[in-house]
C-alpha cells in the first residue's frame, strides 16, 4: 500500500519547517545570505520576523510563501557559489549550492556585479513533499 | 514531478534535527526565487529567476 499523508499533515510540517527560521535570538529576523564557495557572506538580506505565510495547497503542492524580504545592504561583489537561510541567532537551516551547472540550484549568472549597490530578493516560495 | 518539486531537498540530517517528526517522514522542500542586482541610483542591472537545477534567465536592466 502506498503510503499516504494528508494535505494538512503536510501543511503542519512545512509551517514547522518554516517557523525554524523565525526561531534563536539576536536578529530582529532570520536571513537570506549568498556567500562565496569559503563561506564569506557577500550579501545578506533579511527575511521578515515572520519569515514564511502559513503554507496551503496550492494546485495539488504544499506552498509557502516568504514574506517581504530587505534588500540587501551593499553587497560585496564576487561570484555566488552558496545559499544560506538563517535563523535569527545566525544559525544556518537551509544551506544549498550554486553555480552555472551541477548545483544544487543552477542560475545563468552567478556574479554579483561590480557596482551593485543592493540585491533583492522577490517571489521565494518553497514546495513541500513528502515521499 | 512539476519543475518545483525536483530543485533543492533539505538535507534529512537538517530535517531530523529542526523539523517536526511529520516533515521528517519524508519531506522535503524546494525553493524558487528571483534575485535583483540594483545598482547606482537604485536602477536595476540585472534579475536571475533561481529555481529547479535548470539554467534559468537572466534579464539585463535598464542599469547596464
Amino acid at each position: 500500500m502506498a503510503k499516504v499523508y494528508s494535505n494538512a499533515g503536510k501543511i503542519a510540517a512545512c509551517d514547522g519547517w518554516c517557523d525554524i527560521f523565525d526561531g534563536g535570538s539576536g536578529d530582529a529576523s532570520g536571513d537570506f545570505v549568498l556567500m562565496t564557495s569559503a563561506d564569506a557572506i557577500l550579501a545578506t538580506l533579511p527575511f521578515s520576523s515572520t519569515a514564511f505565510a502559513a503554507s496551503a495547497v496550492v494546485g495539488g503542492a504544499v506552498k509557502a510563501s516568504a514574506n517581504a524580504i530587505t534588500n540587501s545592504a551593499t553587497p560585496t561583489a564576487g561570484a555566488i557559489a552558496k545559499g544560506a537561510w538563517r535563523d535569527r541567532s545566525n544559525a544556518a537551516h537551509f544551506t544549498f549550492g550554486i553555480a552555472v551547472s551541477g548545483s544544487d540550484m543552477d542560475i545563468a549568472d552567478v556574479n554579483i556585479p561590480g557596482g551593485t549597490t543592493a540585491v533583492t530578493c522577490s517571489g521565494l516560495v518553497v514546495t513541500f513533499t513528502m515521499s | 514531478m512539476s519543475e518545483e518539486n525536483k530543485i533543492v531537498d533539505v538535507p534529512m540530517d537538517k530535517v531530523l534535527e529542526m523539523a517536526p517528526r511529520a516533515f521528517a517522514a519524508g519531506g522535503k522542500v524546494s525553493a524558487r526565487f528571483t534575485l535583483g542586482f540594483l545598482g547606482a541610483d537604485g536602477k536595476l542591472l540585472k534579475t536571475i529567476d533561481c529555481h529547479a537545477t535548470d539554467i534559468k534567465e537572466v534579464k539585463d536592466g535598464e542599469g547596464l
